[in-house]
């Protein structure tokens, strides 16, 4: 296996092209995180997670049904009667940044972080 | 003649490599759609080194309708093709560098991630948000990895075909 000069060039590109995207998506690393579920690019629900004090359930209709879990610090995709199911195998989401989405049904849970101070780079590796 | 055979050859072989790579879950492993180990790339890259772009380009968006046909439906149609297409373009343009600057796993890296960048645009255009580029992230980190693990094995086909070196003469 002989690497050439271009393609490290083509390896740093792609995962310089991974860590710009995580600077532009990952913002606060901050423990106070809201989860903003959006259907058809509209937020049709916002849960401040840290503010939780019990687990709530919620169903999302559309051309599928979702049924999605929060709990204290944390949110899932619980059941979906889409074909993929890719969105519950996602599982919990906890730290700002993470997404999880149910293409089918145009749905799309992403937690944000509530305080805009202590701005550090985070990759996310699930 | 030679070419068809070739071409319908490379189909089959590429939905079945697709069908076997569901037997490795890749995406228990980390849990995000599109993740897969896109061995059918192997196919794509054996096309464009030894049949040429047309042939390249007929075989996987074939492949894609058929693969679609048989477990998926039109969002996954429309996610394959998005992904394949690019994929494609991309390994074409940068095989213009093969030797000089690329090798085939550089090749093979530019298009897994060329792959995934096609998918989730074509995934932000459905969702109409442009929010599903957050999984780029880590599917950029996997296509490095899943790149030069399938480069790897079209290297060495290669320099097995090389080796016994009739191959690019019989179909071109």
């Amino acid at each position: 296996m002989k690497l050439k000069k271009g393609d490290y060039a083509i390896i740093t590109a792609v995962l310089a092209a991974s860590l710009t995207l995580s600077l532009i998506f990952t913002g606060s690393s901050a423990s106070a995180t809201t989860a903003v579920v959006m259907q058809d690019n509209q937020v049709i629900k916002k849960i401040d997670l840290s503010a939780l004090k019990s687990p709530v359930t919620f169903s999302v209709g559309g051309d599928y049904n979702d049924l999605i879990i929060a709990e204290p610090g944390r949110i899932r995709f619980q059941e979906a009667n889409c074909p993929d199911q890719v969105c519950v195998q996602t599982g919990w989401l906890t730290r700002p940044g993470q997404i999880a989405v149910c293409l089918p049904n145009k749905l799309s849970i992403r937690i944000e972080g509530n305080s805009s101070s202590g701005d550090q780079v985070d990759i996310i590796v699930k | 003649m030679r070419r068809i055979i070739y071409n319908s050859i490379l189909i089959s072989l590429a939905l079945t490599l697709s069908l076997v790579e569901k037997w490795f879950p890749l995406n228990l492993l980390v849990p995000l759609p599109g993740i897969k180990l896109g061995l059918a790339n192997v196919v794509t890259l054996f096309a464009l080194f030894y049949l040429g772009f047309q042939s390249a380009l007929m075989i996987t968006v074939l492949r894609c309708v058929l693969g679609s046909i048989f477990y998926g439906g039109i969002i996954a149609l429309s996610l394959s093709l998005s992904g394949a297409i690019l994929a494609l373009l991309v390994m074409a343009l940068l095989k213009r560098g093969y030797g000089r600057w690329f090798s085939v796993i550089g090749i093979s890296i530019g298009g897994a991630a060329a792959h995934n960048i096609g998918q989730v645009a074509m995934a932000s255009a459905i969702m109409g948000s442009s929010s599903v580029f957050a999984y780029l992230i880590v599917l950029l980190l996997v296509a490095v990895i899943t790149g030069v693990l399938t480069g790897t094995v079209a290297s060495a086909l290669f320099e097995k075909l090389e080796k016994t070196g009739t191959l690019r003469e019989k179909i071109a």
